[in-house]
């Protein structure tokens, strides 16, 4: 064999080679850019550009560390859940992150329900939805009307809560057609907490002290804020049996509101999958395997678990 | 081993070196755009020229979310593109955090709001129909009540927007237009005033409930400028609305309104607004949507949020 002949083909494999990286390398950092695209408008566009198969960035990321290698690998395992359950998948997962401020801790707020709004207003009227909470509870009024996005979306909408979703995330959920929970995840009472200058206290609290102590010796603020936490329990007790209307007879609807939203329990009493079933919700036992996993990218934080 | 096929073996290393190159660069060109194009910006119907434009001259900085410049652009060009759809005049009150917003600013209304609406309202012919797009939680309830009387004041048609939200000071605003555009999930508010952060019929219950020699001075005061403040809201609602309802109906409507039937959180949605005799429209247009889609291009990117 000639030197000559020899230098050529190692130079012919160099060049195959450099070109054949050089093709992955653009494959792979176009489907990371479509990704972050999908991510960012919702997937409306569907997957269109996202092929699973073409290279190694469709396999999950062993150690994901920056935002948008988790975001992508989330946003793969959510077009995942709704190729396999034929929805869409809506999510508010209240969880600290990577780029969660120190000291900030998650709940839901206004900008939630903005968002959440302008994806529900998105999806077709025919396609079930399939809405993932997991949340601590927060601004009532915004858990509210984000209940009233569900409750009018004109097909069926699931909600699913693999953990937790207390105060305000049960409010949802009870507007949903149907809740999936395990036996272990739990939904929460939904009674208003009033502020007062010393902190939150449940409004069913301040009412009952108003009846125990003799009103002379109450403060003033008390005796004001009672009248206030009596409109707030009529004001979650009617929005309750409006999003259960259709579900269960007014009657019985009535009486879950009052459970419910009464302050009979402290605002921390998991309602577990029995008991929501016995209260008449429609409730399947049994998360999809793929949520799970979803969680999985939420474990990255180095946060530990807060409780609600 | 002949010459001819020497310099062939050459040509071929050569093509396929010049190749790989040629790959490189493309890569780098794609790269470059998709990093600046894909995360933030949506898909623009109508203008990609202008877009595309605005792209080039950002390619060299490395950031993949849009500067403020570019925000502020994008809006001022739907805003244009509305009137120009609807033979109107824009006007906006937007309360909401911005990718540059401090992270504890909460925006409400100002009296600065007032003075730019109010010269942007003198400045629009007597004779062009106003469309004002409304989102706020309220703020100085002072500062609301001028805007609403300069739209209230303006001779041709005024029509007000609410995609999502206009509560407490907002909702004044709101009852002063001719005609009110308003989503099935979009909510207005009471307009109780707040005496002390408590709502001003609570307040004045407290001289009912209490022997008045046991309830504090400040009370009492309070307690009396409560009074006041509710006279003067509710004779301000009845005048908003009082050439669009007999009188009657504005009576009711104001004390519906003020009169402390409901916590200050309830939401007014679309068919009690309806129900009360507002001269309310079902949906807004879909450029709204899009202007409020500016304000998502943060993403994720807000603290403790995590939106799908």
């Amino acid at each position: 064999m000639d030197p000559v002949e020899l230098t050529l083909g190692l130079g012919l494999i160099c060049a195959t080679a450099i070109n054949s990286t050089a093709l992955l390398y653009t494959l792979s950092r176009l489907s990371t850019s479509d990704k972050t695209a999908n991510q960012e408008r919702d997937g409306v566009e569907g997957s269109s550009g996202f092929e699973p198969t073409s290279t190694n960035v469709s396999e999950s990321p062993q150690h994901p560390t920056t935002k948008e290698e988790i975001l992508a690998w989330r946003q793969r395992i959510i077009q995942e859940i709704e190729k396999e359950r034929g929805t869409r998948v809506i999510t508010m997962i209240h969880k600290k992150e990577l780029w969660t401020e120190p000291g900030k801790d998650p709940e839901i707020g206004i900008e939630d329900t903005e968002t959440i709004l302008q994806k529900m207003r998105k999806v077709p009227l025919e396609t079930p939805v399939d809405f993932i909470i997991h949340t601590p509870g927060g601004y009532a009024l915004a858990a509210q009307m984000m209940a009233m996005a569900i409750k009018f979306h004109p097909s069926k909408v699931t909600v699913m809560v693999p953990f937790y979703a207390m105060s305000g995330g049960s409010l949802m959920s009870l507007a949903a057609g149907e809740i999936r929970m395990e036996k272990y995840s739990v939904l929460g009472p939904v009674d208003p907490q009033v502020p007062t200058p010393d902190g939150m206290y449940p409004a069913g609290s301040i009412a009952t002290l108003v009846k125990m102590k003799p009103i002379q010796n109450i403060t003033d603020r008390m005796i004001i804020m009672s009248d206030v936490a009596n409109l707030e329990i009529e004001n979650a007790k009617a929005f309750v049996i409006w999003l259960l209307q259709g579900k269960m007879d007014q009657e019985q609807a009535e009486r879950v509101a009052d459970f419910l939203a009464r302050g009979y329990m402290s605002h921390a009493t998991p309602i577990t999958l029995d008991v929501a079933r016995a209260l008449g919700l429609n409730v399947v036992e049994g998360i999809p395997d793929k949520v799970y996993e979803l969680f999985k990218t939420f474990a990255f934080t180095g946060q530990p678990y807060r409780r609600p | 081993m002949d010459e001819i096929q020497i310099i062939l073996a050459f040509a071929i290393v050569a093509a396929l070196l010049m190749s790989s190159f040629t790959n490189f660069y493309f890569i780098r060109y794609f790269v470059g755009r998709f990093d600046v194009a894909a995360p933030g910006m949506k898909p623009k119907q109508t203008d990609d020229s202008e877009a595309e434009e605005k792209d080039d001259g950002e390619e060299e900085t490395t950031s993949s979310l849009p500067s403020k410049e570019q925000i502020l652009a994008r809006r001022a060009q739907l805003v244009r593109e509305l009137e120009e759809e609807r033979g109107s005049r824009v006007l906006t009150l937007i309360h909401r955090k911005e990718p540059w917003s401090a992270s504890d600013d909460e925006p409400e209304i100002v009296l600065e709001d007032s003075e730019a609406i109010l010269q942007q309202v003198r400045e629009t012919p007597s004779d062009k129909p106003i469309d004002f797009i409304v989102h706020t939680e309220g703020g100085l309830t002072f500062a609301a009540d001028l805007m609403a009387m300069a739209l209230r004041y303006h001779k041709a048609k005024v029509t007000v927007m609410v995609p999502f939200y206009a509560m407490s000071d907002g909702t004044y605003l709101v009852l002063s237009a001719d005609e009110i555009m308003m989503e099935k999930c979009s909510i207005l508010a009471p307009v109780e005033p707040l005496i002390d952060d408590m709502p001003a019929n609570a307040v004045m219950s407290i001289l009912k409930r209490k022997p008045i020699e046991t309830i504090s001075d400040r009370t009492i005061l309070l307690a009396e400028s409560a009074r006041m403040e509710a006279e003067n809201a509710k004779e301000f609602v009845k005048w908003l609305l009082i050439d669009k309802m007999n009188e009657e109906q504005a009576t009711q409507v104001a004390n519906f309104l003020v009169g402390g039937f409901m916590a200050s959180t309830t939401p007014i949605t679309l068919d009690v607004a309806r129900a009360i005799g507002l001269n309310v429209v079902e949906g807004v247009p879909e450029k709204v949507h899009q202007l409020f889609e500016t304000i998502e291009f943060t993403g994720g990117l807000r603290p403790g949020k995590q939106y799908q």
